[in-house]
């Protein structure tokens, strides 16, 4: 009888079928839509708190699915990030190389950015020289330069590609060349 | 020397968790200094996922996860990212390798990426502080558990990745224990895991595999063979009734087998005469998907199967503490070990000169060589053991978690089929070793039927 109580039990536990909440990031008067399909009953957890690191400006809101149904509950949290603006992040994306040119490109992750979030100024963060594209720009950074406007208005989300040419050590031995290259931007949302 | 002192080895393996998740707060709180795990500023370990970089975080609360992490061969090789540029595997794939897995966007603090603080494995903690915590432990292989628990328990395997599929035993540790004439038990907490290899069957279901709740007993009373093994209750294997896993296999909460270690903890101090001569050791079979920062270092490896698979590293760094009056108290043993190091060390004990196996010795000779865990045992002994943290340690429960529906893993799928088909092949041993089994097939079958 207790096998078969729990295993009924067990037929009926809650489940969650699908969460979302869109988009991920967001500034301080924006909107999350949250979509969830569950079977048991569904409770929705707000909770903020500042973001890990040493930024104090930005904080983390978890959203947390608790479902219950027959004594039992599950739960999910998903995290939106809410910056303010001018706040800075990075880009990094793992290097092939091509010839003598590092190449570091890729998606940045349109999930994680959405559309209310624009490039207001990018620099260099890798430590050495570095051609960027994006959004059908090409521009050049140095180390230790100044931030540069030259993407203001662009899209955070979307492709973007490093460029890097091996030092002349890197070029003698490969195990010197670096695996990512990286900017830091600050962003502004709209 | 301090091995001629030790009489009784207790192995006690858990379950998929990587030595930064479980122990590197010891570095980063500030608690063993000269351990090699986290350190600020932790942007220092970022991993990269669509242009995103993403950072190791201290986990909030002890809570079941909301899915396994990945840690298939594929996956693992994700994980390490080694560079197409610089040849480097670079640990910076982790947060990659999740997202693909659960088809999901990461969080910004991504599940792989966070590690406990020492109030959240307060026994894990005070074992590695007490005693020695070795942090160049790498699982043998870089794949999943039925590769790497063969490596552990016959120092070769014949499998690279873990499936539904009959697992050769050859080496294995009970037969070279039998050769050897050396005593041992194994104390299994549910059904265990030697049950996946038919060849083993036989001893799985003799009189050397005693149920866990004997252990402290068997210690406290002086019933101790030379080598014992302890096993935890699997995530994955058949459980019914109040019966809960404690592997710490993801998605567990890590509370349950915190109480797992600190009460087998407590069976090995049980007896001081006993003590003064045991060593126990603490491990993991993988990293569990779970972030490491060390790249583990080049090595050669094969399989036995023909054609053999090879892989040129080891695996992600585990958790390993060697408990012990003979270890130096508050010590780090940086050598270099895998699985085989427990190996290596059981014949230096038992049979000196004559290596466990070619295979174990391969490891051993190659550069950089596997050492024996002899490597971290001291000559100065310091007999009085010092009891465990004895605080409460909060987690969930939810009985009856894993009848409603089949398994979806191949190593839950694989726990069924072999305790289905042992049940049908040696009723009358099943009956008396793992009586609960009846009850649980009994449960399944009545909840699947539907």
């Amino acid at each position: 009888m207790v096998a078969l109580s729990i295993s009924q039990l067990q037929s009926c536990k809650p489940r969650i079928y699908s969460f979302t909440a869109n988009p991920r990031t967001i500034g301080p008067n924006d909107s999350i839509q949250v979509n969830w399909k569950t079977r048991g009953m569904a409770t929705l957890l707000i909770h903020d708190r500042p973001m890990p690191g040493p930024d104090t400006t930005s904080r983390l809101r978890e959203l947390t699915l608790v479902v219950q149904k027959n004594g039992h509950e599950i739960s999910k949290m998903i995290q939106v990030a809410v910056l303010p603006n001018g706040i800075t992040d990075k880009i990094v994306f793992k290097t092939v190389l091509h010839g003598d040119t590092l190449i570091a490109a890729g998606v940045n992750n349109p999930l994680r950015w959405g559309d209310a979030f624009d490039i207001r100024t990018v620099q260099e963060g890798s430590g050495r020289s570095l051609t960027v594209l994006h959004a059908g720009h090409i521009l050049h950074l140095e180390p230790s330069s100044e931030p540069n406007k030259a993407l203001l208005g662009t899209p955070v989300k979307g492709n973007w590609e490093f460029r890097s040419l091996l030092t002349p050590a890197e070029k003698a031995d490969h195990r010197l060349a670096p695996d990512r290259l990286s900017i830091l931007i600050t962003v502004q949302h709209h | 020397m301090a091995i001629e002192n030790i009489k009784t080895i207790i192995l006690l393996m858990f379950e998929n968790r990587s030595f930064d998740h479980m122990l590197g707060h010891l570095s980063y709180e500030g608690l063993q200094p000269n351990a090699d795990g986290l350190r600020e500023p932790l942007q220092q370990y970022e991993n990269i996922y669509q242009g995103g970089s993403y950072i190791p975080f201290s986990i909030p609360s002890d809570t079941q996860l909301s899915s396994d992490i990945p840690h298939e061969f594929n996956q693992v090789a994700t994980q390490l990212a080694r560079s197409s540029v610089n040849g480097k595997l670079t640990m910076s794939g982790f947060v990659e390798a999740y997202a693909d897995f659960t088809q999901e966007n990461p969080n910004v603090q991504a599940e792989p990426m966070g590690f406990f603080k020492s109030t959240q494995v307060p026994i894990t903690s005070f074992l590695a502080r007490q005693y020695c915590v070795c942090d160049r432990w790498f699982s043998s292989l870089p794949t999943s558990t039925q590769p790497n628990r063969t490596m552990a328990f016959c120092g070769e395997s014949a499998i690279y990745k873990t499936g539904l599929q009959v697992i050769p035993a050859t080496g294995n540790l009970f037969d070279w224990l039998n050769q050897a004439g050396i005593s041992w038990r194994v104390y299994h907490d549910g059904f265990s895991f030697f049950g996946l290899y038919p060849s083993l069957w036989s001893y799985v279901l003799g009189s050397k595999f005693r149920d866990y709740e004997r252990l402290y007993s068997d210690m406290q009373q002086g019933d101790v063979p030379q080598v014992i093994i302890v096993e935890p209750s699997y995530q994955d294997a058949p459980h019914i009734g109040p019966d809960h896993p404690n592997d710490n296999h993801a998605p567990l909460a890590i509370g349950w087998g915190e109480d797992f270690l600190r009460r087998t903890y407590e069976a090995a101090i049980a007896n001081p005469a006993v003590w003064k001569e045991t060593l126990m050791v603490v491990y993991y079979d993988e990293h569990g998907g779970f972030y490491d920062h060390v790249a583990p270092p080049d090595f050669q490896s094969q399989t036995t199967h023909t054609p053999p698979f090879t892989f040129d590293s080891l695996g992600p760094r585990i958790p390993g503490i060697l408990i012990s009056p003979w270890v130096k108290s508050g010590s780090v043993c940086h050598s270099l070990f895998d699985h085989t190091s427990v190996l290596q060390f059981l014949a230096e004990k038992f049979t000196p000169g004559k290596p466990y196996s070619a295979a174990v010795e391969a490891r051993r000779k190659q550069t950089p060589g596997i050492a024996s865990l002899s490597a971290a045992l001291s000559d100065t002994s310091s007999l009085q053991p010092t009891p465990p943290p004895a605080g409460p340690i909060f987690v969930q429960s939810a009985l009856g978690d894993t009848i409603a529906t089949p398994p979806d893993s191949a190593m839950g799928q694989s726990f069924e089929q072999a305790a289905r088909q042992m049940m049908t092949l040696k009723p009358k041993k099943v009956r008396d070793k793992y009586p609960e089994l009846y009850q649980w097939k009994a449960a399944v079958d009545q909840a699947r039927s539907g």
